[in-house]
This record gives structure tokens, C-alpha cells and sequence, in this order.
């Protein structure tokens, strides 16, 4: 375990998070991050976002593939060779 | 054996010397140079007029010795000169076609069985791209810095060329192309063939230089014949039971190709004898208009039609296209 001048400690045993610096507290058993908790729950919610974003687009987009009424492109139209009628 | 005089021997000339082979199998045709004094075309049956120049002079000539004439001439003076030889035509028992080309010509039959399919037409809109030789890339030029005839609530009217830009769609592979109105004279002529049409408009193509450099001299020579060229025609209307219609047809091919074989399907209604003396325009009601256009797709052209999206109420009509509210023209 090593002491920080400014009173906080930095435990060697704590939870593998890198450079996560963490308090002694009273009781000497509990370890709280007090420093970079706030980004890292940011990121991770974030990420969450994303992932549910991604998520509820890939279901709208399949349902509307899957029970959308647009149909197929036109088959005909466009140029083609005049008829002419029989004399 | 009949005797056909060509005057004329450009891109379009020698397309037509080609084809009256094939209206005319065992005819003679005889090409006279328009500078000349055309005497020997006084004893033809017929004189296929396709010089650059204005035709007139020519088919006074040749009118004169009673030898029937068809014009491929564009120019809305030159063909406004042609329309008033109806008396002398007829008074030698000749007949004359004015605008035997692709614009006017082949616009005028296809506006015919176009206008034929409607209980009622309101309006008729053409437009035309490309050029066939070098006198009718110069007769384009010109034709972007005259005045514009066209007919608006029944009444002709004159707007100046190169205004009213549209972007038209012509068969493929020419495909879409900003058009812009021209002194052009199919409105004139189809006016008069159809005297209850509310709108008729005349476009042609053109791209920004050709519209900035239009009162200036040819800057450039033109080229000795255009790329693929197209035409359009599009009537507007509606059936028996009132309902709005719009039907496109056109054309994508060489203009020279185009004009020759309206000339020639003219030529051989002249050789067989079907046509009265007197001025005739192409889109008369008293012309064989299916046959002529089998005639043209005989010698080469392949005529096409629009069908837009399908009708789904009436399959049957899925050859008609039906837009409302469509594009102004004016």
C-alpha cells in the first residue's frame, strides 16, 4: 500500500482498474473510487446509448423491410417501342 | 420509270438518296445542285428539296415546271414562304409538302396519331435535340436568337428565344436535356392543323454557350454531323369520359436519319399518288399518318412512346401516361 502526500491512498490491492486511485477508509476494509468514476460511468453510458440506438434502429428498419407496404420498383413505364395500329 | 430529283447532297441529302431506293425500287434519281437552274429536274416527278439554304427559291422552280416537291426546310420564314404556294401548286396539279423533315415532319405525324387517341386536346408541346450537317447546327444557332412563335389560349404568340428553360426527357440514350423555346416553325404549321389547341410550344435543346453566344456569329464551325438527336412530342387532353390525359412520343436517333426518312416516306405518297395539289403539312387529317409512320419506322427510325407509371385502375390503358398536375408549359 502506498501513501499519497495529500492523504489519500492508493491501495495495490484494489480492484485491477488502471490508475484508478482509491481512499482508505476508516475501517481499513473499503476501497472508493473517488477519481475518474464520473468519466468512466459517462463513457460506459455513452456506450449504452449507442448500443441501444444502433439496436432500435436495426428493429424499425426490419420491421418496416419485414411488414412495409412500399413495394417493388416500377416494372414498367418509362420508353418503349410505339405500336402502331393496323391501318 | 419514275424520276426523282434531289436537290441538295448534305448529310440529310445523301440519307435520302439512300432511301428512295427502298420506296422506289427501280426509280432514277437525279441529284441537282440548288445553285444551278435546276432544268435538269424539269422533267422529274418528283424533287426532294434538301439543301441548307432557304428552299423556296428551289421549289418555286421546280414548282413552275409542275414537278411535285417535299422540303425539308425548318426555317420559320423559308417555310411561312412555302405554305403560300398552295395556289400555284395546285394550278399546275402539283403537290408540295412543307416540313417533310424531323422538325417540322416527323413532329407533325406523331402529333396527329397522338391527338387522334384524345376525345379532346388542349395543348401540344414539342422539343427537339441535336443537329443533322453543318446548315442545320447553323439553322439551331439561329433559331435560339429569333423570336419564338408559339400559341397561347388559342392565340400566336412571340416570346424571345431561349427563354422558358424545361427540362425534357427524351428516350434513351439521349435521355434529359434543358430545353429552351426557339424560332422554330412546327407551332406555326400545327396551328393550323389543329386550330382548337389552347397551348403549343416548340423547345429546343440547348446548353449554356449556346444560349450566351446566340446573337454572336458561329464561333466556331460546327461539327460535320451531330450525335444521336431526339425528338419528343407530348399532347395533352382528355378521353371520353373527361378524364385528363397526357401522351408523350418521340424519337432517338440521327437527326439527318430522321429527316431522310420522312422525306423518303413523303416521297413515295407523292410517287404513288396519294396526296392532293396543293400545300401539304405533315399531321394533315387528310394524310395516311399510320401509314407514313410505318413508312419512317421502315426506313429506319424507331419511333417510341412514353408510358410513364402504370394505371393501376385500367391496365388496358397502361400505354397512356396519366399525370395531373403536370408541368407548365407556355
Amino acid at each position: 500500500m502506498a501513501t499519497v502526500n495529500s492523504g489519500i491512498v492508493a491501495s495495490t490491492h484494489a480492484p485491477t482498474c488502471a490508475g484508478l486511485v482509491v481512499e482508505l477508509s476508516c475501517t481499513g476494509t473499503r476501497h472508493v473510487a473517488i477519481k475518474c468514476l464520473s468519466e468512466h460511468a459517462t463513457t460506459m453510458k455513452f456506450i449504452r446509448g449507442a448500443i441501444s440506438a444502433i439496436l432500435l434502429a436495426s428493429a424499425f428498419a426490419a420491421a418496416l423491410r419485414v411488414r412495409g407496404t412500399g413495394g417493388t420498383p416500377p416494372q414498367h413505364g418509362g420508353w418503349r417501342p410505339l405500336e402502331l395500329p393496323d391501318n | 420509270m419514275k424520276r426523282i430529283a434531289l436537290v441538295g447532297n448534305g448529310v440529310t441529302g445523301k440519307r435520302i438518296a439512300k432511301r428512295l431506293d427502298l420506296i422506289a425500287p427501280d426509280c432514277d434519281v437525279v441529284v441537282v445542285d440548288p445553285r444551278g437552274t435546276l432544268a435538269e429536274a424539269a422533267d422529274c416527278n418528283v424533287a426532294v428539296v434538301a439543301n441548307g439554304g432557304p428552299q423556296i427559291g428551289p421549289a418555286a422552280k421546280l414548282l413552275a415546271h409542275g414537278v411535285s416537291v417535299v422540303c425539308t426546310s425548318d426555317d420559320l420564314g423559308d417555310v411561312r414562304a412555302l405554305s403560300e404556294l398552295h395556289e400555284p401548286a395546285v394550278q399546275h396539279g402539283a403537290s408540295v409538302v412543307v416540313g417533310a423533315g424531323m422538325s417540322p415532319g416527323l413532329t407533325g405525324l406523331l402529333a396527329r396519331y397522338l391527338v387522334e387517341q384524345l376525345h379532346h386536346c388542349d395543348e401540344i408541346h414539342l422539343a427537339v435535340h441535336g443537329t443533322a450537317g453543318p446548315a442545320c447546327a447553323r439553322q439551331h444557332h439561329k433559331a435560339l436568337a429569333g423570336r419564338a412563335v408559339g400559341v397561347h389560349n388559342g392565340l400566336q404568340i412571340e416570346r424571345p428565344a431561349g427563354s422558358g428553360r424545361e427540362l425534357c426527357w427524351f428516350p434513351e440514350p439521349v435521355g434529359a436535356y434543358d430545353c429552351y423555346r426557339g424560332e422554330l416553325a412546327s407551332p406555326m404549321l400545327l396551328h393550323e392543323l389543329f386550330p382548337n389547341v389552347h397551348r403549343i410550344s416548340a423547345r429546343v435543346s440547348a446548353n449554356r454557350r449556346d444560349r450566351f453566344t446566340a446573337r454572336l456569329p458561329m464561333l466556331s464551325p460546327p461539327h460535320r454531323e451531330g450525335g444521336v438527336g431526339a425528338v419528343r412530342v407530348e399532347v395533352r387532353g382528355a378521353n371520353s369520359s373527361g378524364e385528363r390525359l397526357t401522351l408523350v412520343a418521340g424519337v432517338a436517333e440521327l437527326v439527318g436519319t430522321c429527316a431522310a426518312a420522312t422525306a423518303a416516306a413523303f416521297t413515295g405518297a407523292i410517287v404513288r399518288g396519294d396526296l392532293d395539289p396543293g400545300v401539304t403539312v405533315a399531321g394533315d387529317d387528310r394524310l395516311n399518318t399510320i401509314g407514313l409512320l410505318r413508312e419512317v419506322e421502315r426506313l429506319g427510325v424507331r419511333l417510341q412512346e412514353f408510358t410513364g407509371i402504370p394505371h393501376a385502375a385500367n391496365p388496358a390503358s397502361a400505354s397512356t401516361q396519366t399525370m395531373m398536375n403536370g408541368p407548365r408549359h407556355g
